[in-house]
């Protein structure tokens, strides 16, 4: 009996140790990601920093800085939209690490505060290219949702290749309980997701095709 | 997704939990488990051969049953006809003489083996399917575990007869492993079901549970929880072969797992009392409560299934007309906590069948290794279509 009443402890000891010793490696995984997303921000931070005051500087000295300032800009937009990506993946694959929510909302302010450069920049040296502003919300388990949310940052990834430099394209979390994303969504009306803002005019609410973006935005 | 993941931890510590079972009781008792035991006595059996339209059969078994090592004094072989519409009976009538036929209305396998019993003089009786051959020594090797008082019944090892087409090899696999895995129960007195290719009973223990259930679709499951629920333990005799024929299409081999499946239902329903009552048998602390989680995930892992098979069906078609490439955005994937579980699960699972499959000495040709997760991924469908016809209370014999 006691020999039975074994085999069932052991089981059972060897099921937790296994069990511990698989989300201890989950846990160190995802402490990993966050690192290397957090290490990413920051870096991103600072070059935003960089291109900021370097807008600023030319803004002093009064000279012709549009074209030096529209390449940071495209440069910075291809890095922080990749790097978006990178944090979406690793926030789907994450269980253990709820900081990661603070990263993301550092994440968004930046993407915000390049848009707002972005939208500047534009009316101060008469560009013309287009500010697509993607609102998603993460993780949302209504059905069909997050599926919609997947499918819009495919279709603005082809617009985004089909464009290249004719379009900034923004990705901003609604979720994350940011005033500012709050106030831009209450501003244009935004009830459904995912929506997309261009050029701080044309509101797209729901799963838009690449014929309807190619509609309003202009990039051959 | 919380619930999924809850249902992903939940699923992995189960699995876990009985595949190092399973691997302990290996590791504690590999030398003993397949030890030959001696046997002192040799007392009377009466093999019972249920027989529903067995005319391809039903010659080549009483030919084997008569061919078998045991004192042919002490050997009694019935074979009731159970209302078949072929030419079964007669051909069975030609042994008339060496072995005994009985004949009743169609009242399904239960009943026959029931009247069977009724007609049996002996000790013992063994239950051999009308398309099973034995080896020679296989009664004999079943009956030395009953110098044990308490042994209410001895399973046997069953292999498929054929072994031809892909879905046979399949199944041979599939019943290599639950051999071994069935003998490495047995000291856990944790042996759930007495397969009717080839399993012996005491039967004045038969009479005292109360026969076999002639309502329920797998009899011979059902016997085996009565059998445990009233603390006598159950046996395997790793070396008594039996081969028994097995489904040769996918169709039947479905029609079958469903019948197994009802049957499943069935007996988990009638048995449910048993978690309410008193007492310690093997049905309550364990088998019971393993049951109806394995149920329940199995149910809950469909549902989930499903729910990502069809929501995955609905991106591809949602894709497809809105003009996205999901396979440039979707292709990559994180491992997380989830994924290193799913790898744990797969890899215990391998080390059971290897183990399994060297313990028959047997090698596999690897088409049957790769094809054997497909195939096992099949039987949660069955399960759902099971359910389904449960439900309908469609519950008719299913291999015919």
């Amino acid at each position: 009996m006691a020999d039975k009443m074994n085999a069932y402890y052991k089981a059972g000891i060897l099921t937790i140790i296994v069990f511990l010793l698989g989300a201890v490696f989950g846990i160190w995984l995802d402490n990993y990601r966050l690192s290397s997303i957090r290490e990413t921000i920051s870096q991103i931070d600072v070059n935003w920093n960089d291109a900021r005051l370097l807008n600023v500087y030319f803004g002093m000295l009064g000279k012709n800085y549009c074209n030096l300032a529209l390449e940071e800009n495209l440069l910075y937009n291809d890095k922080i939209y990749k790097e978006g990506l990178e944090i979406e993946k690793a926030a789907e694959a994450n269980r253990f690490t709820p900081e990661l929510e603070q990263e993301e909302r550092r994440y968004t302010l930046l993407q915000t505060q390049f848009w707002f450069n972005s939208q500047e920049l534009k009316d101060k040296c008469n560009f013309t290219y287009n500010n697509v502003v993607h609102l998603y919300k993460q993780e949302d388990l209504t059905v069909g949702s997050d599926m919609d949310n997947k499918l819009q940052s495919s279709i603005l990834m082809d617009l985004k290749e089909k464009c290249g430099n004719k379009i900034m394209l923004i990705p901003l979390a609604a979720n994350l309980n940011l005033t500012i994303i709050d106030t831009i969504t209450k501003q244009f009306n935004i009830t459904t997701y995912p929506a997309i803002i261009v050029d701080e005019k044309t509101v797209f609410q729901g799963l838009t095709s690449l014929d309807s973006l190619e509609e309003v935005v202009h990039c051959s | 997704m919380i619930a999924i993941d809850i249902l992903y931890s939940v699923t992995f510590v189960v699995v876990s939990y009985i595949t190092f079972l399973h691997l302990i009781l290996w590791t504690e008792n590999k030398e003993k488990l397949l030890k030959k035991i001696k046997i002192s006595k040799l007392p009377s059996i009466s093999v019972l051969v249920p027989a529903f339209n067995e005319e391809d059969s039903i010659k080549d078994t009483i030919k084997n049953l008569l061919g078998i090592n045991y004192p042919k004094k002490n050997l009694e072989i019935i074979v009731i006809d159970d209302g078949s519409t072929d030419r079964t009976y007669e051909i069975a009538k030609r042994y008339e003489g060496k072995i005994k036929i009985l004949k009743k209305k169609n009242g399904g396998k239960a009943s026959a083996l029931n009247f069977g019993i009724d007609n049996a003089k002996s000790e013992f009786v063994a239950v051999v399917d009308a398309d099973t051959l034995l080896e020679k020594n296989a009664l004999m090797n079943c009956m030395k575990y009953f110098e044990d008082e308490s042994i209410a019944a001895v399973t046997s090892h069953i292999l498929t007869k054929q072994k031809n087409k892909l879905i046979e090899r399949l199944q041979n696999v599939e019943l290599m492993i639950i051999a071994l895995t069935r003998k490495l129960k047995e000291g856990l007195n944790l042996i759930d079901v007495t397969p009717g290719p080839l399993s012996v009973y005491r039967k004045d223990i038969l009479m005292k549970v109360g026969k076999f259930d002639e309502n329920n679709l797998t009899e011979d499951v059902e016997i085996a929880w009565r059998i445990l629920r009233n603390n006598y333990k159950i046996k395997m005799a790793y070396d008594a072969m039996a081969y028994s024929n097995c489904p040769s299409s996918l169709g039947k081999w479905w029609m079958q797992r469903t019948r197994w499946d009802i049957g499943g239902i069935q007996t988990l329903l009638k048995h449910l009392d048993c978690l309410f009552k008193k007492g310690t048998s093997s049905v309550k602390t364990f088998i019971l409560p393993f049951s109806i989680t394995s149920y329940l995930l199995n149910t809950l892992g469909i549902v989930a299934f499903l729910y990502l098979l069809v929501s995955s069906f609905l991106y591809l078609i949602k894709s497809f007309f809105i003009g996205a490439d999901i396979f440039q955005f979707n292709i990559s994937y994180s491992i997380n906590v989830f994924s290193i579980y799913g790898a744990i699960t797969l890899l215990l699972s391998l080390l059971i069948m290897k183990i399994s499959l060297d313990s028959h000495k047997k090698k596999s040709d690897i088409v049957t290794l790769a094809m054997f997760l497909p195939y096992m991924l099949l039987l949660p469908f069955v399960y759902l279509y099971s359910i389904y016809k449960f439900a309908r209370h469609e519950r008719r014999w299913l291999t015919k």
